[in-house]
């Protein structure tokens, strides 16, 4: 009895911990409805800046780190093959992905070595769309699919650049998921 | 109940206590409005300033709204809420029109052919690079028979062509050495001042998968292969002793150059530690053209062409300008 007396707290302080950790690491704001069509070939577009206002101009990410994370949106979604072609700045592309970001705080690998603890951490919230372009000039673009995706790195180990690579990797994989389901779901629908 | 378990208990209450109060700020909206005109009446929402969403639950299902996407924000008693939760987020159509026009005029700009970032993000990593490397030679074949494997040195440079594709010039000191113990065997030695000298000059197309730094891939793949010349020079003496008669014999080096044809082929890695330097390490493999043989069968006139191979790994650092 003394036992468990003295362990369940911490079992329970250790639950929460552990999910708190395994939560997931985006809000959907806009769900995939229709399986996307397999032969079609997608593009990367633009990632703007939607930090707020008083946002200081130095610590905004550079043109190069968006140009990282265009580049490992590109390659996630070539992985998952979710298209048929991902394409960088394909202008005839059925589907663009586009951006904001809407946090980022750089961090400092060596505050991150030294200290730890969280301090020192790069993080970044974006919100990402998938757009399926009109076919003609009387069609609009239309938001198939969207979410608000975060990241932080606090291990020293890690580049802080990481944040993008690994944004880019949950939007391709909650993307691919939900295909999945979508086409489960078409498929049982049939067989019915 | 001990101190610790009280001090346990009190965590779990604190814990317990945050993630009921978050459970708790949840707040009602008489309308929520987007930009795209979408509205939603009398719905319970929970702001969540991580995310930059507002969640609520609509015939059931979650919905999750983008603070991006929300005009504003109205409150039972009709009174404008949007700025006390969408904070330095809030957005007036106004300004979201003003941004729309941004994010074109930057597309336009970031399509451009001429866009400076665009270039730089496409020109190679590096317009010129100086690989130093020490390499471990290992021979192979009859023509390098009294010869052994040793510690050279190696300086190349490469020139990028395109991206993915370079020129690699090579210089390298191969440090094979003499093997008096095969080139005489059962003689007694008593002094080895031989000098083998090898010298390979190559230059190869190389093709590289990286490594690129702004793209964090700070690994990176080559392969290469080439065309050059490998020279051999023996130079000094060996002083020799025959255990069965105490006769003494002398090898000296001739000192005269032999320069072959050769070829190499390669890959390696290169690990980038800043934008402009790096380690790697690889293996090569050099065929070198001996001569021919006359062929042992008498109808053959033609003969045999006898290579030799060099097998080398190396490891060193590299600079890129």
């Amino acid at each position: 009895m003394n036992f468990w007396k003295r362990t369940l707290p911490l079992f329970a302080v250790m639950a929460i911990l552990i999910a708190g950790g395994c939560a997931k690491n985006y809000r959907i704001t806009h769900e995939l409805e229709a399986p996307i069509d397999r032969i079609a070939i997608a593009t990367i577009g633009e990632i703007v800046d939607m930090l707020p206002e008083d946002f200081e101009e130095g610590k905004k990410p550079t043109t190069e780190q968006i140009e990282a994370f265009k580049f490992h949106l590109t390659k996630q979604l070539r992985n998952k093959e979710i298209f048929a072609s991902v394409a960088y700045d394909e202008p005839d592309a059925q589907y663009v992905v586009e951006g904001s970001i809407l946090q980022f705080k750089k961090g400092s690998g060596l505050v991150r070595a030294l200290i730890g603890f969280g301090i020192g951490s790069a993080k970044v919230t974006t919100e990402l769309r998938l757009i399926r372009r009109a076919k003609s000039p009387e069609e609009q673009d239309e938001v198939i699919f969207a979410g608000n995706f975060k990241q932080t790195v606090s291990d020293w180990t890690e580049s802080g650049d990481k944040i993008f690579e690994r944004v880019a990797k949950d939007f391709a994989k909650v993307l691919k998921k939900r295909m999945k389901k979508l086409q489960k779901e078409m498929n049982s629908g049939k067989d019915s | 109940m001990d101190c610790k378990i009280k001090k346990i208990y009190f965590l779990v209450f604190v814990v317990a206590v945050f993630f009921t109060a978050s459970q708790v700020l949840a707040a009602t909206a008489s309308l929520i409005e987007l930009f795209d005109g979408t509205t939603y009446e009398n719905v319970k929402f929970r702001a969540d300033k991580s995310y930059k969403v507002i969640s609520f639950k609509i015939d059931g299902k979650k919905k999750n709204i983008s603070f991006t996407d929300i005009s504003r924000i109205l409150d039972n008693n009709g009174e404008d809420v949007t700025a006390r939760y969408l904070g330095k987020y809030l957005r007036t159509s106004q300004t979201a029109q003003s941004e729309a026009v941004e994010t074109v005029q930057k597309r336009e700009d970031w399509l451009g052919e001429t866009d400076p970032v665009r270039e730089k993000y496409n020109k190679p990593l590096w317009s010129v690079a100086f690989p130093v490397s020490v390499n471990f030679s290992i021979p192979a074949g009859s023509y390098y028979q009294g010869f052994k494997a040793g510690v050279g040195f190696t300086g190349e440079i490469l020139i990028a062509i395109n991206r993915n594709l370079s020129l690699r010039g090579t210089v390298s000191k191969s440090g094979m050495q003499d093997d008096l113990n095969e080139i005489a065997p059962g003689f007694r030695i008593i002094d080895d001042n031989l000098k083998f000298n090898v010298w390979k000059y190559f230059i190869s197309l190389q093709f590289s998968n990286g490594p690129n730094w702004s793209a964090n891939k700070k690994m990176g793949l080559y392969g290469f292969g080439g065309i050059g010349a490998v020279s051999h020079k023996l130079t000094g003496a060996a002083i020799i002793q025959d255990p069965f008669t105490d006769s003494m014999f002398i090898i000296i080096g001739s000192g005269e150059g032999e320069s072959k044809l050769a070829f190499t082929s390669g890959f390696g890695f290169v690990g980038l530690l800043s934008p402009s330097f790096g380690i790697e390490f690889g293996a090569t493999l050099d065929m070198i053209m001996i001569g021919t043989r006359q062929n042992t069968v008498a109808f053959d006139p033609y003969g045999n062409v006898e290579t030799a191979l060099h097998m080398d790994f190396h490891v060193g650092l590299i600079t890129f300008l």
